[in-house]
């Protein structure tokens, strides 16, 4: 049904919503006209169909009339079928007898037409003087059975009463059974509700929404998908909301310890019934017996009688508890595999500590233990060269030579490769070293080929670091070495500079040497790759791997910028603090 | 008239032993070698024992730390602890280690108890640093 409010079309009676039925009193035909024409007026431009009926004062033609002068295009609603004006001989009374069957029949087809017809509704009115005395308690009932039915429908009835015929109990009788009443008081039109009727729409509307808010609040609880429930003391099951119905089915009358678990006496696990002893809210866990498991919370109740019952919430924890022992499963299976694998790092870890303890072992009396033949090879060969120079032919002259220049390097070769095995053998502690002392060591170390070559060697002031002096030596001076060693046309330049990081000290020696070939850059810190022929460039090309060794040791990084042509610079970091050494050992 | 300086080589190499013969040629002192193998044979030849009991007592011993059975440490022991045995006087013969490595005799107390200890160096410039202290010690002891 629409909500929407039609226009009376009376001035002074506002907006009725469909299903309005409400009367009249009129005193004269003028009454009639000056009411029903307005009324009809309004329907008519409102696309609802209009069923006049007539009687004394007012008949059809006179009221076709008055409704003409109004409405000048009348002809295109009586030819639409929109209107219809008939006496009430062709309605209310039909061979003489008023049937309120028929009649009521006839309002609902008359709304079906005029719904088939595309209308909103209809609009009606019916007057009553035709009312004999004898048919008086016979039209109430049936005005109280259009006042129940009409509200149902869109229709808009008013029922016209002539004052004078009716006395005053008759009146009364009229109001109580229409909505309102339109009574004309000191030549004015005024619409008036009787108490009852007023009375009885408070109290349907109360009902109505107290009924509502009840439904609310039932239709939560079948919502609810947790299970919930009244318990009686004997057992029975009061209320049981729709999720708990489709798990254990209808209770059927039957105890609560039969419906759900199908026991001919109470439950011994039961929990629920604690409750009306203790009077505190309980929680337990039980097992369905379709094997679900069950958290049961029961709280004291008291019904709207008085009498204590129990509210139970059950919340199936089946899968919690089946995801809760997966976890645990899978948490004691990881736990033990943590465990095995902790053991076989562990193992590892062993093995490989002895491995590593056994190369640097290895690495260290091999190289130490090659230096005797070594020396051998050497030492022969210089005699042979000392007693036999010029003597032999030069074949002999030039062997002598190759043999001489192999055994050199090999020594060479063994020495740093003895270096670079002792790096962590001979490793020590940290301390706080001054660099600027470093420098000064490594240039008196280096004077015999600095002042050779000529070369010139500038520092910023260098600070005070965490470090192992020795090893820093090493490293400073391997990179002083190289500088001045790959030197280009110009006289080694070499600057070396300091700057402070947040995390580190950066160092850098810059050279104007010979500059290192990008693709080449990472290489040259491999042990024991050379760039060079050793006709170019001597020297075993292990210098650079011991230093990045060194420096890695210290937790910090080695790397070159170079264009070839342009120089090298070469940068190292070395970190603050103990707690910045990731790599120290 | 000249007596040759006795001179006590203990060195297991035979390489080493060849290479001490020519450091010698180049010190001119005349002198008569003997060798020991190992510190065992060099005690045995210092006492005087079994087969030994013809050498002479050494002028100056040139000894190798890193000998089979008794090690040069054991010789130096011995020596120094045996003031007089069998009427010899062993604790002040002059004795000149000879090393392969410096690292493996630094902080050595023994080192303390020789007069010199020297590198065995595979070059030229080492030899004649070994010469030039065999002379000094020698010259030393004629006067």
């Amino acid at each position: 049904m629409k909500d929407d409010l039609r226009k009376t079309g009376v001035n002074g009676i506002s907006n009725v919503p469909w299903g309005t039925h409400f009367c009249m009193f009129y005193e004269s035909k003028e009454d009639l006209i000056n009411i029903l024409v307005p009324y009809f007026k309004a329907g008519l431009e409102n696309n609802e169909f209009c069923m006049w009926v007539t009687s004394e004062p007012l008949n059809t033609e006179e009221a076709e009339k008055a409704l003409r002068l109004t409405l000048p295009n009348i002809d295109v609603y009586l030819e639409k079928g929109q209107l219809e004006i008939i006496p009430y001989n062709e309605w209310y009374i039909i061979e003489g007898e008023f049937d309120s069957d028929r009649v009521l029949n006839g309002w609902v087809n008359k709304l079906n037409n005029s719904q088939d017809n595309g209308f909103d509704g209809l609009r009606l009115t019916g007057n009553t003087s035709w009312l004999e005395k004898n048919d008086w308690n016979n039209f109430v009932d049936y005005e109280e059975e259009v006042d129940s039915i009409l509200i149902n429908y869109p229709m808009i009835a008013m029922c016209t009463y002539s004052i004078d015929k009716c006395n005053a109990s008759e009146i009364i009788e009229v109001v109580n059974n229409h909505e309102f009443a339109l009574v004309k008081r000191q030549g004015e039109w005024t619409q008036f509700e009787s108490t009852k009727k007023k009375k009885m729409k408070e109290a349907l509307n109360d009902n109505e929404q107290r009924f509502a808010e009840a439904k609310r609040i039932f239709d939560v609880l079948e919502t609810l998908p947790t299970m919930i429930c009244l318990l009686t003391p004997d057992y029975h099951v009061k209320f049981a909301n729709r999720a708990f119905r489709d798990k254990f089915g209808e209770s059927e009358g039957r105890h609560c310890y039969e419906y759900c678990f199908g026991r001919t006496e109470p439950c011994d696990f039961c929990e629920s019934y604690e409750v009306l002893e203790t009077g505190q809210p309980h929680q337990w866990e039980v097992k369905a017996p379709d094997g679900s498991i069950i958290e049961a919370y029961d709280f004291p109740f008291t019904d709207v009688d008085g009498t204590p019952l129990i509210l139970e919430m059950d919340v199936d924890v089946t899968e919690q508890r089946q995801t809760q022992n997966a976890l645990k499963k899978i948490n004691e299976t990881l736990e033990e595999q943590v465990k095995e694998r902790t053991q076989e790092l562990s193992k590892s870890n062993i093995e490989l500590k002895r491995s590593n303890k056994e190369l640097k072992q290895f690495a260290y009396i091999s190289s130490h233990d090659l230096q005797e033949p070594l020396r051998m090879v050497t030492s022969f060969t210089q005699l042979l060269e000392r007693r036999y120079k010029g003597q032999l032919d030069n074949e002999a002259d030039d062997y002598i030579e190759f043999i001489v220049e192999g055994a050199h390097r090999m020594k060479y070769l063994i020495d740093d490769l003895l270096a670079f095995s002792r790096l962590n053998t001979q490793a020590k502690e940290l301390e706080s070293v001054e660099l600027e002392n470093v420098i000064d060591d490594v240039l008196s170390n280096l004077s015999v080929t600095i002042k050779e070559n000529k070369a010139c060697i500038t520092y910023d002031p260098l600070p005070t670091v965490n470090a192992d002096k020795t090893q820093m030596m090493q490293v400073f001076q391997n990179l002083i070495a190289n500088a001045i060693k790959f030197q280009g046309s110009n006289p080694p330049k070499i600057h070396i500079s300091a700057h402070k990081d947040e995390k580190e000290w950066k160092f850098a020696v810059t050279d104007n040497g010979i500059g290192i070939d990008p693709e080449y850059q990472k290489q040259i810190f491999e042990v024991f790759k050379r760039l060079h022929t050793r006709e170019e460039y001597p020297g075993s090309g292990i210098g650079l791997s011991v230093s990045q060794k060194i420096i890695r040791r210290h937790g910090g990084n080695i790397w070159v910028e170079s264009e070839l042509g342009k120089g090298s610079t070469f940068y190292f970091t070395i970190p603050h603090s103990i707690n910045d050494h990731p790599n120290f050992i | 008239m000249n007596l040759k300086s006795n001179i006590l080589i203990v060195e297991d190499n035979p390489g080493d032993v060849r290479l001490i013969q020519e450091i010698l040629n180049d010190v001119d002192i005349s002198y008569n070698l003997y060798f020991a193998s190992d510190g065992d044979v060099a005690l045995q030849m210092l006492k005087r024992e079994g087969v030994y009991g013809d050498v002479p007592r050494p002028d100056l011993i040139l000894l190798d730390m890193n000998l089979p059975k008794k090690d040069g440490k054991e010789v130096i022991d011995d020596i120094k602890q045996h003031d007089r045995l069998n009427n010899i006087r062993l604790n002040d013969i002059p004795i000149i280690i000879l090393t392969n490595s410096i690292s493996d005799i630094k902080n050595d107390p023994y080192v303390k108890l020789a007069d010199a200890a020297l590198l065995k160096s595979p070059n030229l410039e080492g030899f004649e640093k070994i010469a030039n202290c065999i002379q000094n010690v020698l010259s030393k002891i004629k006067k």
